[in-house]
């Protein structure tokens, strides 16, 4: 394989720019899974309907794309709200535990889908959200386009203005001490409902804002939430916790190895590769990694 | 849980003051505001390429038999028979599966019309190529004692072989045809051209004549196992003989999206021609990106639906597509111009071709109906296959002038039909014809 020819540069930016995407959608659901332990498989739900939404407001009501995008990532954030308001929160005051909520997000992830289909459904369900002025940029052989800058500084923005909520706010402070020890948060006084709210909102609105910019970029379409979410799965697995720039830095390396992978392998085995790369840190993880990391700490350390 | 009470309750009580009620009527009318919005953008009837097709005046089926046969007992008339229907009624590919239902229903209502059987249609899901889908809607089928399925996805990719072979069930398929992989099964018959192979050689004449500098073609296509490798053979062959080499070759996933990498690795390529195998609106999303993608190469793909021209936009400007296309604007023969009319009046759409190779489904049913029954024969697929063997003509709404209608004519060891193909070009979501071409060679080129 060439390395110095377009390819590799080529894949690279196309790895950055995927890779941020990943990392905020990674960031949303692994701050809903820490602090709610909801697994929470219906941000797919999220997902798709803030694409569906925007479409309809841009395109069918002919409300300007910025206030539709705006509106979107609201209804995403009311949506996920109301996915813990409704149905999380009552099966887990039921006892429904962690398997009876699992169950109920796929089913809701199922349902939702389907009735996308029967709303839009009349050729197909396919929406394309168009009016961001696309223009290509080649810069040393290497082409993205205006859509994709708009991407990656979004969502290093949303990255960085997380990490400042989560450290130098009280808002913040109170969301980690929630995550870290639920029980004790409540003991001192913390009204823990309101902040799984909050997570939920801050969570479902950053699905939100990509999946408009998903829906821009290829289109909007019934099972688009599901691959994304899993994505964001993989990415708050590995990333070991909630720092958002560790979290957006794993989604962005996700991105790159996914990406990368196109030296050697078609397009079609990305999706192998990035459970691939899950199942051989699953495997590596609990010996050779911890060793590894331990090394690291020690270095730095010393 | 050591509250009796459950977690309504609790919330009831603790939330339902007056000004939480208004907050929740607020919530609940903005919901059902949106909620009735929503289903009114997805009424049924709106034409996909957004623009209102124009709705016929009453369509004179008076000539129908004249064109297609005589009715009346000896054509089945008065006689129910089963007709099972294999289609992507949901999934990725749910587009198929209702512009061909729609086909498939008006073709029943013109036989019935004309004289003909009253056909009983029995729709089963393959859910948009899935495999045990598509094996249990035919055994299910088999089971119920019908004895002639029309499928789509090419057998839905061969699975429903096992079960309609041995059953001795006849099966048509004008979705995705034979292809090269289920050629020459028994009880199994392809109703549409070999695509994209069949355009091959006609593609291959029409770039040299247009783009004579075009020698580096790439391939893009779903990546569908074991049967990719044929058609690649095959497009070597044609390519070669055309003075031309396939420089790439990507398999994508099917229902793809993000064509960053596939584009990266083919531009690496520098092609000047990128043939494309994708079906659905995944041509939609490949011109969507490819127009960014700092390419000049020609592409060629093989199908042009409204649906996916929605989702590329104008990207479909640079887009040409090359298959056994039914022309709507100047129909073939004057059966061609009576289905157009009628399903413009009936679903206040265009039909596109799978609409028509349905339609026309359903009236070579009929026609073998029509032999076996003239043989005091019972309907059983085994009768009416054999009917089909001993004289493969079928009346068509391909080809043909404006005074008769068109045949296509079943390749007895094949099992498939050379249909009349096109190269067409796209502007505005507005698909034209510049060529036609059988799978020998290009017959006319028109711009």
């Amino acid at each position: 394989m060439d390395f110095r020819g377009e390819l590799f540069p080529q894949l690279f930016t196309n790895g950055v720019i995927n890779g941020s995407w990943y990392g905020v959608l990674g960031l949303g659901f692994a701050l809903i899974l820490t602090v709610t332990g909801r697994f929470h498989l219906a941000y797919a739900v999220t997902y798709t309907l803030a694409a569906y939404v925007a479409v309809a407001l841009s395109q069918d009501v002919g409300i300007p794309l910025g206030i539709a995008f705006f509106l979107a990532v609201v209804v995403a954030s009311l949506s996920g709200v109301m996915t813990e308001g409704v149905v999380y929160r009552p099966l887990a005051a039921g006892g429904g535990g962690l398997l009876g909520i699992f169950i109920a997000s796929l089913g809701l992830t199922i349902v939702a889908e389907n009735l996308i289909r029967l709303t839009w459904g009349a050729g197909s369900a396919s929406r394309s959200l168009v009016g961001f002025p696309l223009r290509p940029f080649t810069v040393l052989g290497v082409t993205f386009t205006s859509l994709d800058m708009a991407a990656v500084f979004t969502a290093w923005f949303l990255v960085l203005a997380l990490a400042f909520f989560l450290s130098y706010t009280p808002w913040g402070r109170i969301v980690n001490a929630v995550r870290v020890n639920p029980e004790m948060a409540r003991v001192v006084g913390i009204n823990t409902e309101r902040v799984h709210w909050l997570v939920f909102a801050i969570g479902s609105a950053l699905a939100g804002v990509f999946a408009v910019y998903a829906a821009m970029r290829f289109a909007a379409v019934p099972d688009m939430g599901l691959q994304q979410t899993l994505i964001a799965f993989v990415v708050a697995f590995m990333a070991l916790g909630t720092r958002p720039v560790s979290v957006a830095l794993t989604g962005l390396a996700l991105g790159l190895v996914e990406s990368l992978s196109g030296l050697f392998l078609s397009a079609q085995w990305a999706p192998v590769v990035v459970f691939g790369v899950l199942f051989v840190y699953l495997a590596l993880r609990p010996v050779q990694l911890r060793l590894a990391l331990r090394q690291v700490q020690r270095l730095v350390t010393a | 849980m050591n509250d009796e009470k459950g977690y309504w309750d609790r919330f009831f009580e603790r939330r339902l003051s007056r000004r939480h009620l208004m907050r929740l009527g607020a919530l609940g009318a903005a919901g059902l505001a949106a909620g009735a919005y929503l289903a009114c953008g997805g009424e049924e009837g709106t034409p996909a390429t957004g623009t209102p097709a124009p709705r016929a005046g009453a369509v004179d089926l008076s000539k129908l038999n004249e064109w297609v046969g005589p009715g009346g007992p000896q054509a089945g008339q008065g006689q129910t028979i089963k007709l099972g229907v294999i289609l992507a009624l949901t999934g990725p590919g749910s587009y198929y599966g209702q512009i061909m239902t729609k086909g498939t229903d008006l073709g029943v209502e013109h036989v019935r019309a004309a004289g003909g059987p009253n056909f009983q249609v029995i729709y089963k899901d393959h859910k948009s190529g899935d495999v045990t889908a598509g094996a249990t809607a035919a055994r299910e089928l088999v089971n119920d004692g019908v004895q002639i399925i029309l499928s789509s996805y090419g057998a839905v990719l061969g699975s429903i072989l096992p079960v309609i072979q041995p059953a001795k069930v006849l099966a048509l398929d004008g979705g995705g045809g034979t292809s090269q992989i289920w050629k020459r099964q028994d009880y199994f018959w392809g109703t549409r051209a070999v695509i994209p192979d069949d355009t091959f050689n006609g593609v291959a004449q029409y770039i040299r004549r247009k783009l004579p500098n075009a020698r580096r073609i790439a391939s893009v296509g779903w990546d569908v196992g074991p049967a990719n490798d044929p058609v690649i053979a095959y497009l070597k062959q044609v390519l070669a003989a055309n003075n031309m080499e396939l420089v790439a070759e990507e398999r994508v996933q099917i229902g793809a999206t993000d064509y960053s990498t596939t584009l990266a690795r083919v531009r690496g390529t520098n092609p000047d021609v990128i043939l494309t195998g994708l079906w659905g609106l995944d041509p939609g999303y490949f011109m969507k990106q490819y127009v960014t993608s700092g390419m000049r190469a020609q592409v060629v793909g093989a199908e042009f639906t409204p649906d996916a021209c929605q989702v590329a936009g104008a990207a479909y400007d640079q887009y040409w597509f090359a298959f056994d296309y039914f022309d709507l604007e100047k129909p073939f023969n004057p059966w061609s111009k009576l289905f157009i009319d009628a399903f413009r009046q009936k679903y206040n759409q265009d039909p596109d071709f799978y609409a028509a190779n349905f339609y026309e489904k359903v009236f070579i049913v009929w026609e073998l109906v029509r032999r076996v029954l003239s043989r005091n024969q019972p309907i059983t697929g085994e009768n009416l296959q054999n009917a089909l063997k001993q004289n493969p003509t079928f009346k068509s709404l391909y080809g043909g002038d404006a005074n008769n209608v068109g045949t296509i004519t079943f390749d007895l060891e094949e099992h498939d039909v050379d249909k009349l193909q096109v190269i067409g070009k796209v502007s505005g979501c507005k698909p034209r014809v510049v060529a036609k071409m059988n799978r020998e060679r290009l017959l006319e080129v028109l711009d």
